[in-house]
């Protein structure tokens, strides 16, 4: 007996004591819950790539759909067609996805740093301006270069460059490679501004004063300790950057198609467009296994083992850097660069909302109908304008709580797995709950959207079945923009000294009243850029959520795509710049809440 | 202790036997809930012969709703007036294309799920030769139109049989008529000349499956091309090496003459009409009724009938719907009167036509029965068939 309470205490012991380690119970929680979220998705994707869809007993009659079939991984990667379905398109969507994450992470990052560590004129201004281009879809910009740069070849109304100068433009400056990689790398300098902009705007100044004092330049300051500081955040933008590339489909689409220049991508989208499963799942399990090695890759170079705290216990000041003479050349530098790159489209888009007949640039053709005017049978067929019409409303709404919803949870979650993964670095439950956090990421849109139908059409024990609801919305972007939130999360987490977590242990302060007090006001750069991109992302949200929305949880992504398949061109601009001002209102509420993040 | 690698392993098998759960219907034989809803229903085989409205009034006001999937974003009004016609009864809609339609719908029936109640879709092949054998539709043909007509009368059967059609669309070769006062083709060979090399334009086939079906159906026609061949150049086609007859020689001859692809008909469809052009292109296979885009944008948008295929939107009942009077009510509405009516009015345009031939055309000269003159209705068992390896054909070119 008296074993029996020696064994009963021993184990109550042991309980308390590893409730002591939260980071576990939180650890074991997460992966759980990855487990169920994202695993399960995964799985069904390998599943169904050895199965037979629909199009089975079309190539081959007599086979049974769902019959086990090594078919289509065959037909992708092995047969006399897998130079067209895959192999070209692969080297065309690497060679893409480098180019533009080499512009983007180099202008993202030296923007970034310029607005956070210099003491740069209109600070304020630009660090609103320059998420501009990730707010609106990427396909916008290959518009506007298209407006610009058209081949006339290609007949409609001739680009500007064209018609006011007749200048003969190349085809491969209108399509394919050059404007792909121009496109969307404007298009994704965003992404490193922020990610980085949270980074670099807890680095203590005394790190690169100490440099200077001992005789370091400008310039190598720069080089042997900022750069080496927010490599950690690099690398994670790095790795978003090039996957997003290789699966990015609407630009793609757009600049290459024209000159039958495919993409992984396209190959995707058309395959799963087409209901053929079996084909689409083999080429976005590849894609999935692509971003798995370069995340792999990216831990593997860049290590938990040379991330610096920049954050101790001894208080820290920020400085901004003196640019000196160059303090308004770079100013009107960025100036110039943001009027051409991101006020530019922006300004042709909203034009576009003003023509009465679209592509007609001339002022007769001016009009407010598209905004305020009421139904006009020869025009758009009676559709009222944008801000007379009832759909609007309701569509604002549902895509600003679904945006809002989504970026509080994935700010709250992506903590929590930072914390997790750094505190718990090395086990083996930090790296595989970071890859996990990573795979929702390069799965299709529309192919998760499809696999979370299934599965939540069923009820799971306790769970109801939360098809047609809006929690399964929210659950779908939050899941699925789960790298972001994480990787911000991470690299938050890991710029924390965790003495700082010891003062609250030795007082004998509970974990929750630790992290809410000490983590979270430190770790806030991150949560809020995490929650500023999930915010972005999901406003723009379509793929995913299609199969997924009912009438009542329209959004305005779902009015776009509506508007633009019946030709409702200024309308669906006119929308789409409704969403860029609701998301850089969103964005200076987000900045007012942090405070002073970097200014 | 606590090993992780355990409890993921553990998961994982778990999850895989979980994971078997989840493939999708594959019902071949009605089951008995679907003969019970039918028998109820009065759907399919238990449709009487004359259908008793009031009474599916009356019970469709019992049920009190209507979910509609509409693969076209112009049933706003439709719906208003069926909603005017009909007091008491909801109308739900979900805007989505038809590939979504069909993906959501077998989704939904795996798992059990029943919402849905009228599809308004295209896509003749995956609806004739998958969903329609598997019974997640249902065909349902009202007896008798809203204007009292007996459908049978107005509708001829290949449009009421085996799935109901609402409307047709040509998908065709358009030129500017500011440029060209007429047609500058008159045969779709023309389109292969070197004059026309890098100036004829068309959504990619792999994005939309209407464009693969004509070029399936190009293929299908094979025997015509070939004429058709011979009446343009005045000599029998030679076919290049590794080609297996004239359609597939069509297809290598408009791809090698630099065919442009692009994303959408209606960029295509402006890139021909745009105003002020000195040589505007021209499109094949692109949807007729854009040639509204002549009202709404000022386009100079003409029809050259030289070739192309005509593709429906249909209307059918899904599996097990919740709501079937409701739906049938509204099916019948939206198959309108011998004036178009006002559930057809959003689709009665130019270049659109409803499914009764009782219902004046909006292209003069050219009906229902002129379309299968001019142009090619599909074959769903030739493109079950054989369409995939049309499909390969062009990936492979």
């Amino acid at each position: 007996m008296y074993e029996t309470t020696a064994l009963a205490r021993r184990s109550v012991y042991r309980v308390r004591r590893a409730f002591r380690r939260p980071e576990r119970v939180w650890g074991t929680i997460i992966l759980v819950a990855l487990i169920l979220l994202v695993v399960i998705p995964v799985i069904y994707l390998i599943q169904h790539s050895f199965m037979f869809d629909s199009s089975g007993p079309r190539y081959m009659p007599g086979v049974r759909v769902g019959d086990w079939t090594t078919f289509y991984w065959y037909r992708v990667l092995r047969s006399s067609l897998a130079n067209s379905i895959f192999a070209k398109p692969a080297l065309h969507s690497l060679s893409i996805a480098a180019g533009m994450t080499a512009m983007s992470l180099t202008l993202g990052c030296f923007l970034a740093w310029l607005v956070v560590r210099t003491d740069l004129h209109w600070k304020q201004f630009f660090s609103s301006v320059l998420i501009i281009p990730y707010i609106v879809p990427s396909w916008t910009i290959a518009l506007a270069w298209l407006m610009v740069f058209k081949n006339p070849r290609f007949g409609g109304t001739p680009g500007l460059l064209n018609a006011a100068f007749g200048a003969n433009i190349p085809i491969w400056a209108s399509y394919g490679y050059l404007p792909i990689v121009i496109s969307l790398g404007i298009h994704y300098i965003p992404y490193a501004f922020i990610m980085l902009r949270g980074a670099l705007a807890n680095i203590d100044s005394r790190l690169e004063e100490s440099a200077e004092l001992l005789g370091a330049s400008r310039f190598e300051v720069l080089r042997k300790i900022t750069f080496p500081i927010v490599l950690p955040a690099l690398g994670a933008a790095f790795v978003l950057t090039f996957s997003k590339g290789l699966g990015e489909f609407a630009t793609q689409a757009f600049l290459g198609l024209p000159i039958r220049y495919y993409t992984l991508s396209t190959r995707v989208y058309s395959a799963l467009n087409n209901r053929l499963y079996g084909e689409g799942y083999v080429l976005a399990l590849i894609l999935v296994l692509a971003t798995v090695s370069i995340v792999i890759g990216n831990q593997f170079l860049l290590g938990t083992r040379k991330r610096y705290v920049t954050i101790g216990g001894k208080g820290s000041r920020r400085r901004p850097m003196a640019l000196g003479r160059w303090r308004w050349p770079a100013t009107l530098l960025l100036l110039g660069f943001v009027v051409i790159f991101v006020i530019g489209p922006i300004v042709l888009l909203a034009w576009q909302t003003f023509m009465k007949y679209e592509g007609q640039f001339g002022l007769s053709n001016f009009t407010l109908h598209y905004w305020i005017g009421g139904s006009d049978p020869s025009l758009a067929e009676g559709q009222p304008g944008i801000f007379r019409s009832g759909y609007i409303l309701g569509a604002i709404k549902n895509s600003g709580l679904l945006a809002g919803t989504t970026a509080l949870a994935s700010g709250f979650i992506g903590i929590l797995i930072g914390y997790v993964v750094v505190r718990t670095r090395g086990s083996l439950l930090s790296r595989v709950t970071e890859n996990l956090a990573f795979m929702p990421y390069m799965i299709p849109g529309i192919a998760f959207g499809g696999i979370y139908l299934s599965i939540f059409a069923h009820s799971w024990g306790p769970l109801p079945a939360l098809y047609g609801t809006f929690a399964l919305l929210a659950l779908a972007c939050v899941v699925k923009y789960l790298p972001y939130s994480s990787s911000s999360g991470i690299s938050a987490i890991h710029q924390i000294d965790p003495s700082l977590e010891e003062v609250g242990v030795v007082h004998g302060i509970g974990w929750g009243m630790r992290f809410a007090r000490i983590v979270i006001p430190l770790a806030k750069p991150g949560i809020l850029s995490a929650m500023l991109l999930t915010f972005i992302t999901t406003m723009r949200v379509l793929d995913l959520v299609i199969l997924l929305v009912t009438p009542k949880t329209g959004l305005m992504t779902s009015l776009i795509f509506r508007y633009q398949t019946q030709g409702f061109t200024q309308h669906a601009y006119g929308i789409m710049l409704v969403i860029v001002l609701v998301t850089v209102v969103g964005h200076s509420l987000v900045q007012r809440l942090g405070g002073k993040i970097e200014l | 202790m606590y090993k992780p690698t355990v409890v993921l392993v553990m998961s994982l098998v778990v999850i895989l036997g979980l994971g078997g759960l989840l493939g999708l219907a594959q019902g071949v034989e009605p089951t008995s809930e679907q003969i019970v809803w039918m028998y109820l229903a009065q759907i399919g085989p238990y449709q009487p012969e004359s259908e008793d409205w009031d009474a599916i009034y009356e019970a469709a006001k019992a049920e009190g709703k209507v979910t509609f999937y509409s693969l076209s974003s112009r049933y706003p009004d439709a719906v208003e007036s069926f909603k005017a016609a009909y007091p008491g009864i909801e109308v739900e809609t979900y805007d989505m294309t038809d590939v979504d339609q069909v993906d959501k719908l077998t989704r939904e029936q795996a798992a059990g799920v029943y919402t849905v109640d009228v599809l308004f879709t295209a896509g003749v092949t995956t609806l004739t030769k998958e969903l329609l054998p598997q019974g997640l539709i249902v065909n349902y043909v009202p007896s008798t139109l809203v204007d009292g007509k007996v459908t049978a009368d107005v509708i001829p059967e290949d449009l009421r049989e085996p799935v109901l059609t609402h409307s047709l669309e040509s998908k065709v070769v358009f030129y500017n008529f500011e440029t060209y006062p007429e047609a500058p083709v008159d045969s779709l060979w023309d389109l292969t000349r070197s004059e026309w090399s890098g100036r004829v334009q068309m959504k990619d086939p792999l994005l939309t499956e209407e464009n693969m079906n004509f070029l399936q159906m190009v293929v299908k026609n094979a025997d015509q091309m070939a004429a058709a061949y011979e009446q343009e150049f005045g000599e029998p086609i030679t076919l290049s090496p590794g080609i297996e007859n004239a359609g597939y020689e069509f297809i290598l001859r408009l791809v090698e003459n630099d065919l442009v692809l692009t994303t959408s008909d209606g960029d295509a469809a402006t890139a021909v009409g745009a105003a002020g052009q000195a040589f505007p292109p021209l499109t094949v296979s692109v949807s007729s009724s854009k040639i509204r885009y002549n009202v709404d944008k000022g386009t100079k948008l003409a029809i050259a009938w030289v070739g192309g295929i005509t593709k429906r939107n249909f209307l059918v009942m899904a599996n097990q719907a919740p709501h079937p009077n409701a739906g049938k009510l509204l099916i019948q509405w939206m198959l309108g009167d011998a004036e178009g009516g006002a559930g057809m009015a959003p689709w009665y345009v130019e270049a659109q036509w409803p499914s009764r031939s009782d219902v004046p055309s909006t292209v003069p000269g050219i009906g229902i029965e002129d379309l299968r003159d001019v142009s090619w209705f599909l074959d769903p068992e030739w493109i079950y068939t054989n369409g995939l390896q049309v499909r390969d054909f062009w990936l492979g070119l």
